[in-house]
């Protein structure tokens, strides 16, 4: 039988890859509040971001409706419990699904977009020739890519309560005949402000992690397309972790403060 | 002046400089020669600052760079301008842009000066017709004038470059080695190139140095090099050549080829 357990060597590189990701975060503060902070870079990013993920946080929020109409539908029904079956295809989006579902798009598509763009940077000699340059890659670079994270990811998690929301109607009242007016009356009764005011706060701190840990792991000395590989899967599944454990924790931490 | 003294470099177990001793001097052209992979990008890189020798001294302009603090290595580096391997552009931006992002960065210039100086070196290094264009529409050569013009905008009293004719066809490469040299002729910057084109040394560079085992075996001018008859001369300049002359008379360089044949 194979010896499954990681050997020193893999704990040596998870220690100093969460060494180096430490060095990174102090830099990352060091160079957030020199001077100059680069506005038009960040507002550059925005679009950019914004632009090269809408597509999929659109058909994710589609494709995650299909799928909890139908189950809730389906064992609303099967449970006797039609009736309810609105308030907790709501719930489920507005509590839970989309923050998941946008930070889980928000890795996979803009997290390692900007790990490979760094990484690539820094392999044909961008980052070398910005620092020739007097300009630290970590000001031009990771900031405004960071800035942008924060404003997106609300953004997308708003766009994909919308559209989640509205698809489940349609899909209910097309599989199961239950009619929009009837879902709109049942569908928020349980909703308060706090609850959108909770996704957004955990939009906000999953955008600052995420893009964070990308851009840092863009930094690593990479000198091959295989280093870079690595490197890539590393950070998707670094932010894999730090969608959960914040989601889990911010809404952990606001029960237990009484906020929700 | 440049001065490294003593300059230990390793990488793990690899020892790639090992006590490397060299002056460079002012408004002058040094060439340093080596085999690939031998340190020759590394000393370059410790003499910008960009990377920090184990041991030794790098002195520019009597400051020395390698025990300098961040701040003041940022200082001592505002007088250099480096020319990267395979230039280094910034993908998402045009030549005009990337030849431009140094003073546009600062924010230290107007417009109008800005572009003054862009169109200025732009014409130096005759990219004046392709400032519309990105990186990935320019050939090698084309790529690495944009990124000398780029280095040259912020008029830099120590040019530095890496490998600039590596991967050129001998045209592009031609092309290359004359705006150098231009350069190195006409303006009053210090050069110091490090490459393995031996046409480019003798062409370009006052004085012209070998490299091996981490240290400088030989530092000569020009002249004096290409007379010099010196073993390590003759083996890094003239192996190649060796090498054919031996395959065409007995055919024993490459056995796997003549089993083949």
């Amino acid at each position: 039988m194979n010896d499954t357990r990681p050997t020193a060597s893999t704990l040596d590189r998870m220690y100093s890859d969460f060494v180096y990701l430490m060095k990174s975060y102090r830099s990352f503060l060091r160079w957030l509040f020199s001077r100059g902070y680069p506005w038009k870079e960040t507002g550059r990013q925005f679009f950019l971001v914004f632009d090269s993920a809408i597509v999929q946080v659109i058909a994710g929020s589609i494709m995650f409706s299909l799928l909890l109409t139908w189950v809730s539908g389906y064992y609303g029904r099967y449970l006797g419990a039609a009736r309810y079956v609105s308030t907790a295809t709501v719930e489920v989006i507005l509590r839970a699904g989309s923050v998941m579902l946008a930070s889980t798009i928000y890795s996979a598509k803009v997290g390692t977009a900007m790990t490979v763009e760094i990484g690539s940077m820094q392999m044909t000699g961008q980052l070398d020739a910005l620092k020739l340059m007097d300009i630290e890659p970590f000001k031009y670079l990771v900031i405004p890519r960071v800035a942008a994270s924060l404003l997106v990811l609300p953004i997308f998690v708003g766009i994909t309560h919308g559209i989640a929301i509205l698809s489940s109607a349609f899909l209910l009242q097309w599989w199961f005949d239950l009619p929009i007016p009837i879902f709109l009356d049942n569908a928020f009764v349980f909703l308060d402000a706090t609850v959108i005011t909770s996704s957004m706060l955990r939009a906000v701190l999953i955008g600052f992690f995420v893009s964070l840990n990308a851009c840092c792991f863009g930094t690593f000395y990479c000198d091959s397309a295989a280093d870079m590989g690595e490197t890539t899967t590393k950070a998707l599944v670094l932010n894999i972790f730090v969608v959960l454990i914040t989601d889990l924790l911010v809404s952990v931490g606001l029960r237990q403060g009484g906020f929700l | 002046m440049i001065r490294c003294a003593n300059v230990h470099m390793r990488f793990r177990e690899k020892r790639v400089l090992n006590g490397l001793e060299i002056n460079i001097e002012d408004n002058k052209a040094t060439v340093i020669m080596g085999r690939s992979g031998i340190g020759k990008s590394v000393l370059l890189k410790c003499i910008c600052g960009l990377l920090a020798p184990q041991q030794g001294v790098i002195e520019i302009d009597g400051q020395n760079i390698a025990a300098a603090r961040p701040r003041q290595a940022k200082m001592i580096r505002s007088a250099i301008g480096m020319l990267l391997q395979e230039g280094a552009l910034f993908d998402g931006l045009t030549v005009y842009e990337n030849i431009a992002f140094p003073l546009t960065y600062h924010r230290n210039h107007t417009h109008a000066e800005i572009d003054r100086e862009v169109r200025r070196y732009a014409d130096i290094v005759e990219m004046t017709p392709f400032l519309d264009l990105v990186p990935r529409e320019l050939s090698g050569g084309m790529k690495r004038k944009a990124a000398l013009a780029r280095c040259m905008i912020t008029q830099p009293r120590y040019l530095f470059y890496d490998e600039p004719t590596t991967g050129l066809d001998p045209i592009s490469a031609g092309t290359v080695d004359a705006i150098i040299k231009k350069l190195s002729d006409t303006v009053n910057i210090t050069s110091l190139i490090v490459t393995h084109d031996v046409e480019l040394a003798l062409f370009v560079g006052d004085t012209v140095a070998l490299i091996e085992d981490g240290r400088i075996r030989a530092l000569e001018a020009r002249a004096e090099f290409r007379r010099s008859e010196s073993e390590l001369r003759t083996r890094f300049i003239d192996q190649r050549r060796i090498l054919h002359e031996e395959y065409h008379a007995n055919r024993t360089v490459c056995h796997c080829y003549e089993f083949c044949i």
